[in-house]
Order: structure tokens, then sequence, then C-alpha cells
């Protein structure tokens, strides 16, 4: 089947309006700041290994729950962070698919049909 | 009745009309297309991505489950708060790539998604029914939440089956109306009677029934301390080990709830997502309230029949009936928002998928919705699987209470084997279909397998991260195993970057 080369792969229903994706830029930056979204996952589970007991109360909070409370907080600092680091978010691009390259090679695609 | 039982039945209907009229005028002054109603035009911005999705993840089991665990088991409810936080920083990497992916090519769900990124209408046919056989459950367990809930608001004069069928209609009614964007307005409502309710009895019972908030952690610690550590009382396997597998699968699993998709790709941007990853946590230290309560009510109903009553119990008990009306309002839209999107998700999961022809990218099937009238006519098609489904689940909640119920035990171990269809495909350029559906159809079968032998937990760890992980090694094995190039459609070679051979159907 063949696209009109305005299409821009937009196989589904025509959608009114302008294109979401249009005006988003591409980010081809590494992003190893990604890599402190594992913070959250590590914190809590690190919960019922390290810091499964009452005693130290913290403030009259058992040690345990404490933990999880601080988890609850820090883990948002932590995405936090990585939106200030993120050169994606700091440009508003769209995510980056390794299985779908995006607009710009579909963009040289009108030549080619 | 009651003077007091009058006064909160009618600040409950009161609250019902308003929760219709604000859902159904939302959507005045909107298109009328499938796009608006399942995805609200990809139009939100961040204050209503955060009021939905933070609509989505408190729901009637945060009033009732979440308290009636704390009081049963304890420290093993702190999954809920975990998972759901943890989901948070893997959105904001999948949320945005969901939201890119199907913004690119026009798609509405996981189902349209996964037609899509494997030229099949089958693989997308197959993603359908399979969440739609984890998530009508999920609405009848959101009814009788919701019956429970007004029952006891309302001193037990509005009986269970009215009130299931009562929050049945009022969903129904501004979903079909209005689509998701009702269901961001009605959310509005909610949050704020849910945070204003949850504040408030988050200083009152402790200073009420004991003195105060210290007192509370000093008598846990002194006579229940079972339920402050792994595994908690009388829980049945829920240790450690549960604790951090259930944690893992969850927060995976919830980035790609159709209920969850529906939210990412109503944003009007990605940032509006990223954003929100770092906001809606700090909704979740609402959680810890009802779960405070539940355990409360340890020291003042220590016999409690149902311990899923533990927060309403407490509430009747030392509240006057305005305020128990509220509170249960705020209890009863938890049920009624995110009824009303699992409904509105499967709506969208057949509408185009499997009644409307599908999305084109199949090269066997027609192609529909490319007129304004083909849009509508599977926007009708949508909004009648949405009714019946809250039908299916409304009739199982009256007739079949037990029966459905059990099976959204699963619900999460269900939806975890779409993970590497939906998402893994995004990331991995190489998967084939054929590695997608084996590995999906092992992995269900082993999440059946291992509950049905009552091998659920498994040496304590979910089964359905054994399942997951099953599922995983057959995809990648089945990949690797077959050819190279999952594309069936001859690519022209003159591309310079093979990357372009995903990109879309070929010319």
């Amino acid at each position: 089947m063949s696209h009109a080369p305005e299409d821009r792969g937009r196989e589904g229903p025509a959608e009114a309006g302008a294109h979401p994706l249009d005006g988003l830029p591409e980010v081809s930056a590494r992003r190893p700041a990604l890599w402190l979204l594992l913070v959250p996952a590590v914190l809590y589970c690190l919960a019922p290994l390290v810091a499964n007991r009452i005693e130290p109360r913290v403030l009259g909070v058992p040690f345990l729950l404490f933990w999880i409370l601080a988890a609850t907080v820090i883990s948002p600092l932590v995405i936090w962070a990585v939106t200030r680091l993120d050169p994606a978010y700091r440009t508003g691009a769209a995510e980056p698919l390794p299985a779908d390259p995006g607009a710009a090679p579909e963009g040289t695609e009108g030549g080619r049909a | 009745m009651s003077s007091s039982a009058a006064i909160a039945t009618t600040i409950f209907g009161l609250a019902m009309v308003a929760t219709i009229l604000i859902g159904v005028l939302s959507a005045r002054g909107r298109d009328k297309g499938l796009s608006e109603w399942s995805v609200s035009s990809r139009g939100l911005g961040v204050l209503f991505i955060w009021l939905l999705m933070a609509g989505e993840t408190y729901t009637s089991f945060s009033f009732l489950g979440t308290a009636g665990w704390s009081y049963s088991f304890g420290v093993p409810i702190l999954y809920l708060v975990a998972y759901l936080t943890v989901g948070f920083a893997v959105a904001y990497v999948v949320g945005p790539a969901i939201w890119t992916y199907a913004s690119r090519h026009g798609l509405i769900s996981i189902a349209d998604m996964a037609e899509h990124r494997f030229r099949s209408r089958p693989v997308g046919i197959l993603v359908a029914v399979i969440a739609t056989v984890f998530l009508v459950p999920y609405i009848q367990v959101q009814i009788q939440g919701m019956g429970v809930v007004v029952n006891a608001m309302t001193y037990g004069s509005v009986d269970l089956k009215v009130a299931a069928v009562i929050s049945f209609v009022v969903a129904e009614v501004f979903i079909l109306v209005s689509g998701l964007r009702g269901s961001a307005w009605v959310s509005a409502l909610k949050d704020v009677l849910v945070i204003a309710a949850v504040v408030f009895l988050a200083v009152y019972v402790p200073m009420h029934y004991l003195d105060g908030f210290g007192d509370f952690m000093h008598r846990m610690v002194a006579e229940k301390p079972e339920w402050l550590t792994f595994p908690g009382h009388d829980s049945a396997g829920k240790g450690g080990t549960w604790f951090i597998s259930t944690l893992l699968l969850n927060a995976v699993t919830i980035t790609i709830f159709p209920t969850t998709v529906a939210g990412y790709l109503s944003a009007r941007d990605p940032n509006a997502l990223r954003r929100n990853a770092v906001l809606l946590p700090w909704y979740q230290l609402l959680l810890f309230v009802p779960m405070m309560i539940g355990a409360t009510a340890l020291f003042v109903m220590p016999a409690l029949g149902n311990p899923d009553l533990a927060l309403f119990s407490l509430v009747t008990d030392s509240l006057p009936a305005p305020a128990v009306a509220i509170i249960g309002v705020a209890g009863a839209l938890s049920a009624i928002v995110p009824m009303s999107v699992f409904m509105l998700a499967i709506g969208t999961l057949w509408g185009r998928t499997l009644l409307g022809g599908g999305n084109g990218a199949d090269p066997r099937s027609r192609r529909t919705g490319r007129t304004p009238a083909d849009d509508v006519r599977t926007k009708r098609l949508s909004q009648l699987v949405c009714l019946i489904a809250g039908l299916i689940a409304l009739a199982g909640a009256l007739f079949y209470p037990n029966t459905l119920v059990q099976l959204s035990v699963l619900s999460y171990e269900g939806l975890a084997q779409l993970v590497p269809v939906v998402l893994l495909a995004l990331f991995w350029r190489r998967m084939t279909k054929a590695g997608a559906v084996a590995g999906m159809l092992v992995g269900l079968a082993v999440v059946v397998a291992l509950w049905a032998s009552g091998n659920d937990p498994l040496y304590g760890v979910n089964g359905g991260i054994v399942a997951l992980a099953v599922n995983l090694v057959v995809t990648v094995a089945v990949t690797l195993a077959g050819p190279a190039g999952h594309q069936r459609v001859p690519q022209p070679t003159t591309g310079t970057t093979p990357a372009s051979a995903t990109s879309k159907e070929a010319p």
C-alpha cells in the first residue's frame, strides 16, 4: 500500500489538527542519567533485606516503615534530578525508539516512494 | 431511615448528579471522532494528565483493601506504594516511548500498537482479547467496591446491589458521552475530595482514638510488632521475596496497563509525561493514611468480620453524617473513575482492532477509518463494547460476586505477559511476531498453571514474574531461531539506513 508523502507514516485514521510530533526535536545524545531511574527500585528492594526491623526507631517510626517512607520521598527527587540531566527532557524531544527510528528516515522516504 | 442515613444518602445522590454533569459537560464543543473519545485528541497538558493518572491509581482498593491488608497483615501492604512509585520511574521512559510510537502512527491502544508493530492484525486481536480477559474482573472489583463503600457510608440504607447499579450507570453515562476527557474532569472532583478526606483522617483518627500519632506508633511497637516487619501477621507467604518480586513485576506491568496507556496517549507532548513521573509519586504519600487507619482499627475494633471495612467502620463510628458522606463520596468516586477508564480502555481495544477492521498496518486487512464516517463508525463500535464490558462486569457483581473476582487476583500477572509484545517490541528491532506470540502464550500458560496448582507464590516468588521470565526466554529464543528481518514486505535497498526497515510499512 502506498502513502502520499504528507502522510508521514500515519497508518491510522486521519486525526484532526496538527500532527502531535510536529516540531518535536529528536535526541541523539546519550542519556546516562536514565540509570538513576533504578534508584527507586533499589531502595524499595533493599527494604526487606537490610531494613526488616523495628529498631532503631526514627522519630518514633519503626525502621522498616521509616525506610519505605524515606524511599517514597527520595524517589520523586531522584526522578526530578533525572529530568535536570536528561537532554530529551530539556529539549522536549520525542523518545528515541530503536525499533522505530522515526521522523528523520521517514522524511527521506517521500523521495523513495 | 435514620436522619444520619437520610443526610448521607442525600449527599451521595447530589454527588452522583454532580459527577454526571461534570463528566457530560466536559465534552461540549469537542471533536466527535474516535481519537477524542479514546485519547482526548492527544491534547491534555501536565495538570489533566496528573489528575487523570492520580485518579486511576487511587481506586476503591485504596480505601478498602489497603486498610484491610494493613489490618490483617501489616507491612506487606507497603508493596502498593513501592510498585506505584517504582512504576513512575519506569514510566519516565515507557510513557514517552509509547506516546511517541502511538502518536507517530496515529494509534490508540496497546492492541493497535501491537498490530502496527508486527504488521499483523491477529497479534493485535490476541492482545486485545487477553487484556480484556484480565480487565473485566477489575471492573467488577470496582463495582463491588463501590457497593461496599456506599452501603457503609449510608449506614446500610442503600443496598449493595443498588449501589452497584448506580455506580455502573454513572460511570457509563459520562464515559460514553465524553470519553477519557470525562474521566479526567471527574477525576478533578475526585482528587480534591480524596486529598481533603485523607488529610483530615490522617490527623483526626489517631487523635480521636489514641493520643495522637506518637501514641499510635508506640502501641503498634508494644502490642503488634508482628505487623511491622516482613512477612507480617499471618500473611500466607507475603514475605520479603514476595514483596520484591511483586513490586518489580507490578511496577513494569502498570506502565502498559491499557488504562495507563490511555493516559499516556492523551498527553499533548512527551514532557507532560516526564514531568508527571516527578509529580505523581507525591500522590502516593496519601496511601499511607488508609494503612495507618487500618492499623488503628486493630486497637479499636479487634474483631472486624470484614477487614476491608476497617476504614469505613472507624469513619462511621466517629464522625457525623455529613463528614461520613463526603468521605464516602471520595471512596465512591475512587471506584467510578478507574472503572470508567477500564471500560473505555476495553472499548478502545476492541473498537478498532477487533471490530473496526484494524488500523491498516496488516497488509492482509482492509484499511479503515480514513474517512470521518468510518472514524465515527469505529467510535460507535468502541462505545458499544464499552457498554457491553460494563454490563458483563455488572452482571458478575450482581449474580456471581466471587467468581470473576478470583480472576482479578491474576490481573497483574496476566497483563504482565503483554510486556514483551507491547514494550520490548519498541526497543528490540529484531523481535519477531513468532517470538512475541510464542512468549506471550507460554507466559500465560505458566501463570494459569501456577495459579491452578496452588504454586503461586512459588517459593515466595510472585508467579507472574516467574511466568514473565519464561515468556522473555521464549520470546528471545524463538526470535533468534527464526529468520532475521521480520519484514515480510521486501524493502527497497536504496535506503541509506537499515533502520528505516521497520519505520513504516513500505511503499
